[in-house]
């Protein structure tokens, strides 16, 4: 594209559209994706009208694109979804952590109390392995059931 | 008081995203060796006689969407036209998805035309 009008367009026009969204390296991805698709779509519309306007081609090419508003809307909801998915994927990580700890601390404290109170006769980690066979058990079956349903 | 859009926009914009991801799925699907995000939106258009009235340029977003779920690969090749562009193609779990949404896309309109009986 030799003619300057049609390149201050395109800067103008990708200007915008950074203007709206973070600075990051998908925006960069994104400005550069546009920046093709802008020269795809003006030389072929350009060699199928030659004597067309280079300044009306560009504004087609444009307004075929969308605003920097829609662009930046339609970024905008991807981006929404994808860290709505990322939260719920690490709360759902927090929420093992949390109930495995827990289960480890019940099974511990059930087994210092069965030690205790039967003073000595039923070993300590022997209680904890037993305990912790039964927790594991019925995770095991807990999430067959949640998997049936 | 302003005016916000009708219900029917409302629902077309709603139900347009949805088809949308799909339909980039279903168009780099045809293409064994790829195709590039202009030749994507060209199909969209052609394909479709405009029905789903897509800016050009919100496509990008959503084929980066899908790049990051893993359903397309993409590399880059020289373009005559000037600077190299990213040609999109399915990864195997692409291919798998838009199979299933393939045969949920058919469920899904069987059952809306017997609702219309």
């Amino acid at each position: 594209m030799s003619n300057n009008d049609v390149e201050l367009a395109i800067e103008n026009y990708l200007k915008k559209i950074a203007k709206l969204l973070p600075d990051s390296f998908e925006t960069e991805d994104l400005l550069e994706d546009l920046r093709s698709h802008i020269s795809e779509s003006y030389h072929e519309k350009v060699q199928k009208n030659p004597n067309q306007d280079e300044l009306q081609v560009i504004t087609e090419v444009l307004e075929a694109l969308g605003t920097p508003e829609e662009i930046a809307e339609e970024y905008g909801k991807e981006q929404v979804e994808e860290e709505e998915e990322e939260k719920s994927r690490s709360e759902r990580w927090i929420y093992y952590a949390m109930r495995l700890t827990l289960a480890i601390v019940v099974v511990v404290l059930a087994s210092w109390v069965v030690s205790i109170v039967t003073e000595g006769a039923v070993d300590f980690m022997f209680a904890v392995v037993v305990l912790l066979a039964f927790a594991v058990i019925e995770w095991v079956v807990r999430t067959q059931q949640t998997k049936d349903a | 008081m302003e005016k916000g859009p009708s219900f029917e926009d409302s629902w077309k914009i709603e139900i347009r995203r949805g088809i949308l991801q799909y339909a980039v799925l279903a168009i780099v699907n045809r293409h064994d060796k790829g195709i590039h995000g202009y030749g994507i939106a060209r199909e969209l258009e052609e394909r479709t006689d405009g029905l789903l009235q897509v800016k050009e340029g919100t496509l990008y977003p959503i084929l980066h969407r899908l790049r990051k779920e893993r359903l397309l690969n993409v590399h880059t090749e020289k373009s005559e036209s000037g600077p190299s562009r990213k040609v999109y193609v399915l990864t195997g779990e692409g291919d798998r998805v838009f199979r299933q949404l393939t045969i949920l896309v058919g469920d899904i309109f069987e059952k809306l035309e017997v609702l219309q009986e």
